[in-house]
C-alpha cells in the first residue's frame, strides 16, 4: 500500500492545503462556546442526577431514603445497606455471572458481527438480498413469543449450562451485523481493499489488517452496545437461570425488590455496584471510541 | 483465538442441533418428570418464594423435622428467591420443558389467576383437599386458591385489613379513636382537611393494580366483590357504585389523599410530613410499610378495626396473601406436602411462621390462643395485636378469584381513576368497566 | 458530496476472489439462526392459530385469534401509542442525539470525556432505580417537576402520570432521557470516520459551521444515520420497558404499547396463543416499516 493517505485519490478535498487546527480554534466566537458548555452542563445535570441520587441514597438508612423534600447528602451516613447486601445475598455470584457473560458475549459478537457486516457491505454474492432480509427480519421477532419455545428447545437438546444458554444463542445479533455493515460502508473505501488485494492479502487478512483498524470507533460502539445488551438483559436470564447463586445482576436486584418489603435499601446498594462494570467498560473503550483513524490517515 | 473457539463452538452447536430435531413437538410436553418417590430418609426439595420470611420459616421447620426423634425425612431445602411474577413464569416454562420445576412454591394471590388458566394448576399442582381434611373447618381462607372446587395452595398470611392511625395527631385534632362508621369519619376527615390540610386515608392513582386494590379492599368490606363463588362477575352492584362514589367524594373533600400507591416515595413523603395520618391496610403493612418507611414515627401509630359502612358489611377486609402449593408427581411430593402440613396446619408451625415472618395464623382456633393473644407490638405503642385481629378474623369477607382477573383489573383501572379525578360518575365507571370486561375477556 | 458516497459504496465491490468467502463470513449468524431461531419462530407462528396457556396441548382454533385482535380495543390503543412513541423516537430522539454528538465532537472541547461519561449514565442505571427516581420526579403532589414549575411559574398542578396525554408525554420524555446519550456513541463513532480534510476544504470554500454540517457531516454520516434511525425505529416499535416502568400502561391503557400488550397476554393472562397472534402482526408491521425505512435511507442500494 502506498504511504500517502490512501483515500485521498477519491476525494475532491484531497488537494486542499491543511489548515492548522489552532487557527480555526482561535477563530471561534467565544459566545457560542459559552452556549455550548451551558448546553452540555445542563444535559449533564439531567443525565447524571438519577445515578447520583442512587449513590447518595445507597448510603442512607432505609427510613431516610424517601425524605421529603429530598435530602441530597446521606446524613446520617451508613454502610449498612452494602454490608447487608453482601452478607445476606450471593451478590458476587450475580456479579460474576453478569460480568463473565457480558465480556464473553461482547468479545465474540464484536468479531462475528464485524466480519458479517464487512461481507454484507463489500461483497457481491448470490442470495445476498434475501439473506440480508432474513437477518434484518430477526430484529423484528417479538421476544415474548419465542422465549418459551426457545427454552423448551434448549432443554430438550440437553443444554443445561447457564453460560451456554445466556451467551451462545445471542452472539450473532442482527443489530450488530447491520450496524457494522453500515459503518464499513461509511468508513472503508473500496480502493483501499483493491490495493490490499493487489498486495496479495487474503480476504480474511484484509479484514483483520485493513478493515478492523478503520472500524475502531465503530467496534468500540458495538462493544458498548453488546456489553449493555447482555449485562442488562432480564427476561431471558429469568427463564433459564433458576439457581440464585448463578443469577445475573438484574435478576438478583429484581428478586430483592420483589420481596414483601421491597428492600429498596439493598436494591440501591446493588444497583450502584452493578453500574460499576458498565462504567469501567465505557472508560476502557474510551480510547477506542475517541481515536478513530479515518481511511485518510491509514498508513501501510 | 478464532481457530479453537470456533471449533469448540461448532461442536457445541452441533450437539444442540441434534436435540433440536427431537424438540419439535411442544405439544407433548407438560406435567413433571417422574422418578422414584422418596418416602423416607434424605430428600432434596426446591422451594421457590418471593420473600425471605418464608426462607427463614421453612429452614427452621425443616431443621426441626429432621432433628426430631423418629423424623421421617432428612430435609435438604434449596431456595430460589425471585419476584412473584417471575416464579410463576419460570414454573410454567419449566413445566412446558418437563423438568426443573420446584417442589414447593409460594404463589402470590394476585398472580394465582395465571395458574387458573388452561388447566395449569391442575397439571402441575397437587390437590390439597386430603391434606387439609382434618382441619378443614378451622381454615380461615381457602377460596382464593381454589380451582373448580379443589384447593391447590395453602394461605400463608391471613391478611386482615385494619385502620392504622396516628394516635398523637388524632388527639391533637380532637378526633375520637372509635368513630363508628366510614360516613362519620369522612365528615371528620373533610373538616380536618379544611383546617390542617391533613387526610385520614389514601386512594391509589398509580397503575391499574394499585388503583383497583384500594377499591377492592373497601368493596369486600362493604360486602361486595368482583366474582361470586361460581366465578360469575358481580361487580355491577349497588355496593360497588357506593364504594367508588364514597372514595371519589373523599378525594374531592380532602378526606382521602391521592397517591400513586401505598409504598413508593410519594406515599412515604405523605407519611413523613404528617399529611397522611390514617390509612386502611392489612396487617403486613405494619412491618413492610410503616416500620420501614417511617421508623421515626415509632410509638405514634395505633390500629383499630375498620369503621363500618352504614349500609352494612364487615369490620375487616383483606388485601394480598400468598398461597403455598406442592408440585405433584415428583419424587419429593410427599415430603414437601408433609413439610407444608407441619408448617401450616399445626399450632407449632403457625407460631413459628408468626415469629419468623410475622405471618398471621391461618387457623381460626389460634386467634383464641394465649400465646398469640399476649403479643404486643412496640411500634404500635405496645398495643395487643390480637385485640384487633381476633374480632377481625371472625368478620372478614371472602374473596373469590378468577382466571380473567387481570382483564377486569385493566378494564376497571381507567374508568375508576377518572372517577377519582372527578371526571366521571361512579355508576358510569362501573358500567363502562363491566362492558369492557365482557368485550375483552375472550373465550 | 453525493458523488463521493456514490463512489465509496457503489461500484468496485470485488467480483473476483470472493467465492465462498462472504458466505463463510456471514455463516455464524445463519448457523445460530437455524439452531435457535427457526424452530421457536415456527412454533410461535403455529401457536398463533391455537389457544394455549403455556402447558399441555395447544388447541387449534384457526384464525380466531386474528379476528379477535381486530376487535380488541386494547390492541388498537397499543398500536396507536406505539406509533406515537416510534415517531417521537425517530424524529426527536435521533436528531437530538446527532445534535449532542455534534456538540461533543466540537474541536478543543474541554471535559469531553466527563460529558460523555455522564451522558452514558442513564443506560447503566437499574430499571428499578429509574422507576423510583421518575416517580419522585413526576408525582403530582410531591414530584420535583411540579415543585420546579411552582418555583418558577407559581403553578404546577400537572398530573404527569395520571392524565392520559401527559402520561404519554412523560413516557416519551423518559425515552429521550434514557437513550439520547447512548445514541450519541454511535454518531460519535460515525463522526470520527469523517476525514478532517473535508471540513477544512469546506471552510476554505467559505462554508460556516451550519453549512458544513449540511454539506459534509450529513452526507458523510448517511450510512450511520440510516443504521441509527432504522434500529431506533425497529426497537421503539417493540418498546416495553419505559411504559412498564413508569405507568405499567396506565392510566387505564393510555400508555400501553404493543410489546406490553403481547407480554401481558402471554405472561399475566397466560394467553400464549393470542399473544403469538399479536406477535405475528407486530412482526409483519415492524419488518415492513423497518425495511421500507431502510430502503428510504438507501440501505443496500445497488447491491
Amino acid at each position: 500500500m502506498a504511504t500517502r493517505p490512501a483515500g485521498t485519490a477519491t476525494r475532491p478535498a484531497a488537494g486542499a492545503p491543511t489548515v492548522p487546527a489552532g487557527t480555526t480554534r482561535r477563530r471561534r466566537p467565544s459566545g457560542s462556546r459559552g452556549l455550548l458548555y451551558l448546553f452540555l452542563v445542563a444535559l449533564t445535570v439531567m443525565f447524571a442526577l438519577p445515578l447520583l441520587w442512587a449513590v447518595t441514597s445507597s448510603f442512607k438508612p432505609r427510613g431516610d431514603i424517601f425524605t421529603y423534600p429530598p435530602q441530597p447528602l446521606p446524613i446520617p451516613f451508613t454502610l449498612e445497606n452494602y454490608t447487608r447486601l453482601l452478607e445476606t445475598q450471593p451478590f458476587w455470584g450475580w456479579f460474576l455471572t453478569s460480568t463473565v457473560v457480558a465480556v464473553l458475549s461482547t468479545t465474540l459478537s464484536v468479531f462475528v458481527c464485524s466480519l458479517a457486516g464487512f461481507a454484507f457491505a463489500k461483497y457481491r454474492f448470490r442470495g445476498k438480498r434475501m439473506l440480508f432480509d432474513v437477518m434484518f427480519s430477526s430484529l423484528a421477532v417479538p421476544f415474548a413469543v419465542i422465549v418459551v419455545p426457545l427454552f423448551v428447545v434448549l432443554v430438550k437438546a440437553g443444554v443445561t449450562n447457564v453460560y451456554f444458554s445466556l451467551i451462545v444463542p445471542w452472539v450473532a445479533p442482527a443489530f450488530g451485523i447491520f450496524m457494522m455493515r453500515q459503518y464499513v460502508e461509511q468508513a472503508v473505501p473500496d480502493s483501499i481493499l483493491e490495493a490490499g488485494r493487489l498486495d496479495g492479502a487474503s480476504e480474511f487478512g484484509l479484514f483483520l489488517r485493513v478493515v478492523v483498524p478503520l472500524l475502531r470507533p465503530a467496534l468500540g460502539a458495538l462493544a458498548v452496545w453488546s456489553f449493555l445488551n447482555s449485562y442488562n438483559s432480564f427476561f431471558w436470564p429469568l427463564i433459564v437461570v433458576s439457581d440464585p447463586a448463578q443469577y445475573t445482576l438484574p435478576l438478583g436486584i429484581q428478586a430483592l425488590y420483589g420481596a414483601e418489603g421491597r428492600q429498596v435499601d439493598m436494591v440501591l446498594a446493588g444497583s450502584v455496584l452493578a453500574a460499576v462494570p458498565s462504567l469501567i467498560m465505557f472508560l476502557l473503550l474510551r480510547k477506542q471510541l475517541l481515536d478513530g483513524l479515518t481511511a485518510g490517515a491509514v498508513k501501510s | 483465538m478464532t481457530g479453537i473457539s470456533r471449533r469448540t463452538f461448532l461442536r457445541r452447536t452441533g450437539m444442540v442441533g441434534g436435540g433440536l430435531l427431537a424438540s419439535a413437538a411442544l405439544t407433548a410436553c407438560g406435567g413433571s418428570s417422574g422418578g422414584q418417590a422418596v418416602s423416607s430418609g434424605k430428600v432434596d426439595l426446591g422451594v421457590w418464594t418471593h420473600d425471605p420470611g418464608y426462607v427463614k420459616t421453612f429452614t427452621e421447620m425443616a431443621k426441626k423435622l429432621t432433628d426430631a426423634p423418629g423424623g421421617k425425612y432428612d430435609y435438604n431445602l434449596k431456595f430460589t428467591q425471585a419476584d412473584s411474577e417471575a416464579l410463576v413464569t419460570r414454573m410454567v416454562s419449566q413445566g412446558a420443558a418437563g423438568t426443573g420445576t420446584p417442589d414447593l412454591i409460594g404463589i402470590v394471590i394476585s398472580v394465582f389467576p395465571r395458574v387458573m388458566n388452561g388447566g395449569i394448576g391442575k397439571q402441575l399442582l397437587l390437590d390439597l383437599d386430603s391434606t387439609i381434611a382434618p382441619v378443614k373447618n378451622d381454615l380461615l381462607r381457602t377460596a382464593p386458591y381454589t380451582i373448580d372446587g379443589k384447593l391447590y395452595a395453602l394461605e400463608s398470611d391471613t391478611c386482615l385489613s385494619v385502620l392504622y392511625f396516628r394516635e398523637d395527631e388524632f388527639k391533637k385534632n380532637g378526633i375520637p379513636e372509635d368513630v363508628g362508621t366510614w360516613e362519620e369519619l369522612a365528615e371528620i376527615g373533610a373538616r380536618l382537611h379544611q383546617k390542617t390540610g391533613q387526610s385520614l386515608g389514601m386512594v391509589s392513582t398509580g397503575d391499574n393494580t394499585s388503583v383497583t386494590n384500594q377499591f377492592l379492599q373497601l368493596l369486600l368490606q362493604r360486602g361486595g366483590g368482583y366474582y361470586d363463588e361460581g366465578g360469575n362477575l358481580i361487580l355491577d352492584s349497588p355496593e360497588a357504585v357506593e364504594v367508588l362514589d364514597f372514595m371519589a367524594k373523599g378525594v374531592a373533600s380532602g378526606f382521602l389523599i391521592s397517591l400513586p400507591d401505598p409504598y413508593g416515595a410519594p406515599n412515604t413523603a405523605a407519611l413523613k410530613n404528617g399529611k397522611l395520618i390514617a390509612t386502611v391496610m392489612p396487617n403486613w403493612y405494619n412491618i413492610y410499610g410503616l416500620q420501614s418507611y417511617v421508623p421515626e414515627q415509632k410509638g405514634k401509630w395505633r390500629m383499630r378495626n375498620l369503621p363500618r359502612f352504614k349500609g352494612g358489611g364487615h369490620i375487616a377486609s383483606a388485601l394480598g396473601g400468598t398461597g403455598f402449593a406442592v408440585l405433584k408427581d415428583k419424587p419429593g411430593t410427599t415430603a414437601a406436602t408433609e413439610l407444608l402440613r407441619q408448617t401450616y396446619l399445626t399450632r407449632e408451625g403457625q407460631l413459628l411462621r408468626f415469629q419468623k415472618g410475622g405471618f398471621l395464623p391461618t387457623l381460626k382456633s389460634l386467634y383464641q390462643d394465649q400465646e398469640f393473644l399476649s403479643t404486643e407490638d412496640e411500634y404500635l405503642g405496645g398495643q395487643r395485636l390480637f385485640d384487633i385481629y381476633t374480632p377481625a378474623s371472625q368478620d372478614s369477607p371472602t374473596f373469590y378469584q378468577n382466571a380473567k382477573l387481570n382483564v377486569l383489573i385493566e378494564a376497571l383501572g381507567g374508568p375508576m381513576l377518572e372517577t377519582l379525578q372527578g371526571k366521571k360518575k361512579a355508576a358510569d365507571a362501573i358500567k363502562e368497566a363491566v362492558a369492557a370486561y365482557n368485550a375483552k375477556k375472550g373465550g | 458530496m453525493a458523488a463521493v458516497t456514490e463512489r465509496r459504496t457503489g461500484s468496485g465491490a470485488p467480483a473476483r476472489g470472493s467465492g465462498l468467502t462472504p458466505y463463510a463470513f456471514i455463516s455464524p449468524f445463519y448457523l445460530l439462526y437455524g439452531l435457535f431461531m427457526v424452530v421457536p419462530i415456527g412454533v410461535g407462528l403455529y401457536l398463533s392459530f391455537t389457544e394455549w396457556a403455556g402447558l399441555g396441548t395447544p388447541l387449534w382454533i384457526g384464525l380466531d385469534n386474528y379476528t379477535r385482535l381486530l376487535d380488541d380495543g386494547s390492541f388498537r390503543t397499543a398500536v396507536v401509542n406505539t406509533l406515537l412513541y416510534t415517531l417521537f423516537a425517530v424524529f426527536v430522539v435521533v436528531p437530538t442525539a446527532l445534535l449532542v454528538a455534534q456538540a461533543l465532537n466540537a474541536r478543543g472541547l474541554r471535559g469531553r470525556d466527563f460529558f460523555r461519561l455522564t451522558f452514558f449514565m442513564p443506560v447503566v442505571l437499574s430499571p428499578i432505580i429509574i422507576a423510583l427516581v421518575f416517580t419522585l420526579v413526576y408525582d403530582r403532589e410531591f414530584g420535583l417537576l411540579n415543585a420546579a414549575l411552582r418555583g418558577f411559574f407559581g403553578w404546577g398542578g400537572i398530573d404527569w402520570l395520571g392524565e392520559p396525554s401527559w402520561a404519554k408525554v412523560s413516557v416519551m420524555f423518559l425515552v429521550l432521557w434514557r437513550w439520547t446519550g447512548y445514541l450519541t456513541i454511535f454518531f460519535l463513532a460515525g463522526l470520527k470516520n469523517i476525514p478532517r480534510e473535508l471540513y477544512e476544504a469546506a471552510e476554505i470554500d467559505g462554508a460556516g459551521r451550519v453549512r458544513s454540517f449540511f454539506t459534509v457531516t450529513v452526507p458523510m454520516l448517511r450510512p450511520v444515520t440510516a443504521f441509527v434511525a432504522v434500529t431506533v425505529l425497529v426497537g421503539t416499535a417493540q418498546i416495553l420497558e419505559e411504559p412498564m416502568l413508569l405507568t405499567k400502561g396506565g392510566p387505564g391503557e393510555a400508555t400501553l404499547s404493543v410489546a406490553m400488550f403481547i407480554y401481558r397476554e402471554a405472561f399475566t393472562r397466560q394467553q400464549l396463543g393470542y399473544a403469538a397472534a399479536a406477535g405475528v402482526v407486530m412482526f409483519v408491521l415492524v419488518f415492513a416499516v423497518g425495511r421500507a425505512a431502510g430502503s428510504l435511507f438507501g440501505v443496500g442500494k445497488g447491491r
